[in-house]
């Protein structure tokens, strides 16, 4: 095996364990980690940088596309996941069909490139419908979130039963929420879509519909290593053409088609008289035409592709005419920022530990398809959680500490007494008080039946968790959380300062009352002297 | 050893075994559980200590707990708080519990809660994960459907049946172990709401009136022990709190009963109010499965 390919085969493998982990919901909580993982995705990267205001968090596209301007698509070889997702296929046919090899196809430019404009025009115009749904690196994230996880974790559950009755617990069982059906089929669709089409015509997708590849491949057009044939002393045996899944080399012209070259380096070791090799060009006349050429296809592409600004425009969505908006997760800003940058990868969804959000197809209409919603059906948002904030790759979602969280106003709550077990029924349900974290969900005594209690909101110190509506027992739900077009600040739960709790583990030491310090007996005796310490307490040490 | 030294050591260590069995059969008379407080309620230390003096009133764990057998510890674990919020039983308290059953003879000590909030976080924010381990315990998962297992509920009504967590019907012992704090629903929550914890399907239980299925499931099965642990207390805005510091109140009691219903009743006293004005108090104190009234039971009083 060649050098380049077997270091091409241990990146490559490396990025992708990485990234099936995280996908499966594998628990790392470093953000670090996530934002070094994904600064190497080139279209959620490119979006980072615009919307965390060019910072360099978001510059790994540009690392990117100078990697491949010098060494051709390596990019979709080693660090695209999905690419590598295609490659074990390929890998599978090598193994296991009995047509091992690849034929040369064209080059379907006239598709690749409006499409790949087509993608680029919509994302400017506001809707990320092409995008979302052709990204290469969101494909691979639902394949993962929506089809794989659910089986992992069926088989994680089936070992905790396992484990548990033999006393060890060393298995976490979690709690299984399927995606909506249309998330399921899509990622089905297009896994089977993907599977067909790489035993059938290898690295097809890379090079007619992925926007990222369209993009590299104009790059790779005027790189500075590739692959090459030494012309005249070919003698067009086709070897190196059957092995290159690209379908890139055309060995009775002896020509490799670099645009199309993903830099497997398969064909390297193939050619017996090592007449394919891998290296800088010498400028030749002829790259100058090509260079007018990919210019010329670029002009044309736009202009074709200005007839598309209308349906564009028609798919971006107007919020205020919907009467229910969807919940965003905190972080997100607003309707408008999130859905003019999530590509849908489901990163998010798989890193939520409580899973309240969930994949929609149309949860945002077109502009917004694949993007997740906060499903209260299936959970609510944690009150010091932020982890979908540290993990999101494009800056969707936006880094949010947790003390800043727990005043974001993602939704208001409403609530409908007609539907209410306690103003209906008369029953002291109120379960909706016990996990509102701001009390701006509160039992009090019924207007009229004193001695039953009964939910009263405070929409304004509503943070949109959306536990009272996954808690609430009634069908339909009394109470429901309704999105916001921009997060607002809630009102502070009550009186008194908010315990700085700077997050999970942030926490300085002396900020935690240690029981150890406790008064000692004479001190402690008589709590009840505070104002509002109950009046029974008060009176003697024990109350009875 | 000639037959002489035979002799002399058969009568010497007979002697001391008669004396050993003598004294210990003495020494069980004493402590029997007639002679024993029906509620013990401790004030002013912190909840290990109060733990230590209460558990010694009543003869030590080793009333409660035999050699070899196996006990669950059952703590509130609900919410994703960290301690000082209160809304978790004190990790302290739990490790100290699992302590005196292993020294008692415990063959092993399970610890595991039916969380509200995601069970991770909840084991691990409410610091009671970390303790049981430090103790010795094994924390279980309580978050699955298939660890519950269905029991009739005696003279149930609105709950005849019940899904219920097989560590507590399997085990040997069953320790109570939960947090005295305000609660929106049941206005408080104390030792027999906590047996909600217990219950795979208990959300159905707030539209067929809470407080009757409290009381109800309270006949299902008596803990040998409730420790009613009442140091950090959240006056208000319980269960959860709003992880505001004003909410809670360092009261600093522990109450310990083998009457889930008479703890509960001081319990609510140590709190600011009567027990009757409590529903699920007051039911079960009606359908005869302890006694609210504490003017008619032995309580022994310590103060730190």
């Amino acid at each position: 095996m060649h050098k380049l390919k077997k270091a091409r085969i241990i990146i490559s493998s490396a990025v992708f364990i990485l990234f099936v982990f995280v996908f499966l919901g594998a628990g790392i909580k470093i953000q670090a980690f996530y934002e070094t993982l994904t600064f190497f995705q080139l279209l959620p990267s490119f979006l980072k940088f615009i919307f965390t205001g060019f910072s360099l968090a978001g510059a790994g596209f540009i690392l990117i596309m100078a990697l491949t301007f010098f060494f051709g698509r390596v990019y979709c070889s080693t660090l695209c996941p999905l690419g590598t997702l295609m490659d074990i296929f390929i890998y599978l046919k090598y193994r296991f069909a009995k047509r091992k090899f690849f034929k040369p196809q064209k080059n379907h430019r006239w598709f690749r490139y409006p499409f790949a404009g087509a993608v680029f025009l919509f994302f400017i115009f506001g809707s990320m419908f092409l995008l979302n749904v052709h990204e290469p690196y969101a494909n691979f994230g639902r394949v993962m979130g929506g089809l794989a996880k659910p089986l992992f974790e069926s088989a994680n559950n089936l070992l905790y039963r396992g484990f548990s009755a033999l006393d060890l617990y060393i298995i976490k069982p979690v709690e299984i929420h399927l995606p909506e059906p249309a998330i399921i089929i899509h990622s089905l669709i297009f896994l089977v879509f993907l599977f067909t089409v790489s035993l059938l015509k290898g690295r097809f997708y890379c090079n007619t519909l992925c926007p990222a590849g369209a993009v590299l491949g104009l790059i790779s057009r005027v790189s500075v290593f590739r692959i090459q044939i030494k012309k005249g002393s070919c003698n067009s045996c086709g070897l190196c053409s059957s092995v290159c899944k690209a379908g890139c080399i055309d060995c009775s012209t002896a020509a490799v088609d670099t645009e199309r070259c993903v830099g497997c380096f398969n064909c390297l070791d193939t050619c017996r008289n090592s007449n394919i090799f891998y290296g800088p060009v010498k400028k030749e006349k002829e790259y100058d035409e090509k260079r007018r050429g990919a210019v010329s296809m670029l002009v044309s592409a736009g202009a074709a592709l200005g007839a598309l600004l209308l349906p564009a425009k028609v798919f971006a969505q107007k919020q205020e005419i919907k009467k229910e908006l969807p919940v965003i997760p905190p972080g997100s800003k607003s309707l408008d920022h999130f859905n003019s940058s999530c590509i849908g990868c489901h990163l998010c969804v798989s890193a939520c530990p409580t899973k309240v959000l969930q994949p929609t197809m149309f949860g945002h209409g077109l502009k917004g398809i694949l993007q997740p919603v906060m499903d209260y059906s299936k959970s609510y948002c944690l009150y010091d959680c932020v982890e979908c904030s540290d993990v999101c790759p494009t800056g969707a979602i936006l880094p949010i500490l947790p003390d800043e969280k727990k005043r974001v106003q993602i939704g208001k709550v409403s609530l409908i007494k007609e539907n209410c077990y306690g103003w209906v029924d008369l029953v002291s349900c109120n379960i909706c008080d016990e996990y509102c974290p701001t009390k701006a969900v509160k039992s009090r005594p019924h207007p009229e039946k004193r001695n039953i209690f009964v939910p009263y909101i405070d929409p304004d110190k509503c943070i949109g968790c959306g536990a009272c509506e996954n808690v609430c027992p009634a069908s339909p739900k009394a109470i429901y959380v309704d999105g916001v077009t921009v997060h607002g600040e809630a009102k502070s739960p009550g009186g008194g300062r908010q315990r700085n709790r700077g997050g999970r583990g942030r926490r300085r030491r002396s900020e935690r009352p240690a029981e150890k310090s406790a008064a000692p007996a004479s001190k402690s005796a008589m709590p009840a002297q505070e104002s509002s310490a109950p009046p029974s307490a008060a009176e003697e040490e024990f109350p009875f | 050893m000639d037959r002489r030294q035979f002799f002399k050591k058969t009568v010497k260590y007979g002697a001391v075994t008669t004396a050993a069995i003598v004294t210990s059969n003495f020494n069980s008379l004493l402590a029997s559980p007639s002679k024993n407080p029906d509620l013990v309620a401790v004030k002013g230390g912190t909840a290990v200590q109060m733990f230590k003096k209460g558990i010694a009133a009543f003869g030590g764990m080793k009333e409660f707990v035999k050699k070899g057998q196996t006990v669950v510890v059952k703590p509130n674990i609900g919410w994703d708080v960290e301690p000082e919020g209160a809304a978790n039983t004190n990790p302290g308290l739990v490790a100290e519990i699992i302590k005196h059953c292993l020294a008692a003879g415990a063959k092993k000590v399970y610890v595991f809660d039916h969380t509200c909030d995601n069970w991770k976080l909840c084991y691990k924010n409410s610091g009671i994960r970390s303790a049981v381990k430090k103790a010795g315990g094994i924390i279980v998962p309580g978050s699955n459907s298939s660890d519950y297992r269905k029991v009739r509920v005696p003279g149930g009504k609105k709950i005849k049946t019940q899904r219920v967590h097989r560590l507590i019907i399997d085990s040997d012992v069953f320790i109570n172990v939960p947090v005295l704090k305000s609660h929106g629903s049941s206005r408080l929550t104390i030792g027999m709401k906590n047996l909600m914890g217990i219950v795979w399907e208990r959300w159905p239980w707030h539209t067929k009136g809470l407080d009757e299925c409290i009381a109800e499931f309270a006949a299902y099965r008596k803990p040998e022990l409730t420790i009613v642990d009442a140091y950090r207390v959240l006056m208000k805005n319980g269960p959860r709190g709003t992880s505001n510091p004003s909410d809670v109140k360092e009261l600093k009691y522990q109450v310990l009963s083998q009457d889930i219903v008479s703890a509960d009743a001081a319990a609510a006293k140590i709190f600011g109010v009567s027990p009757s004005s409590i529903e699920h108090i007051k039911l079960a104190h009606g359908k005869k499965l302890g006694n609210m009234n504490l003017n008619e039971i032995k309580i022994k009083r310590i103060s730190i």
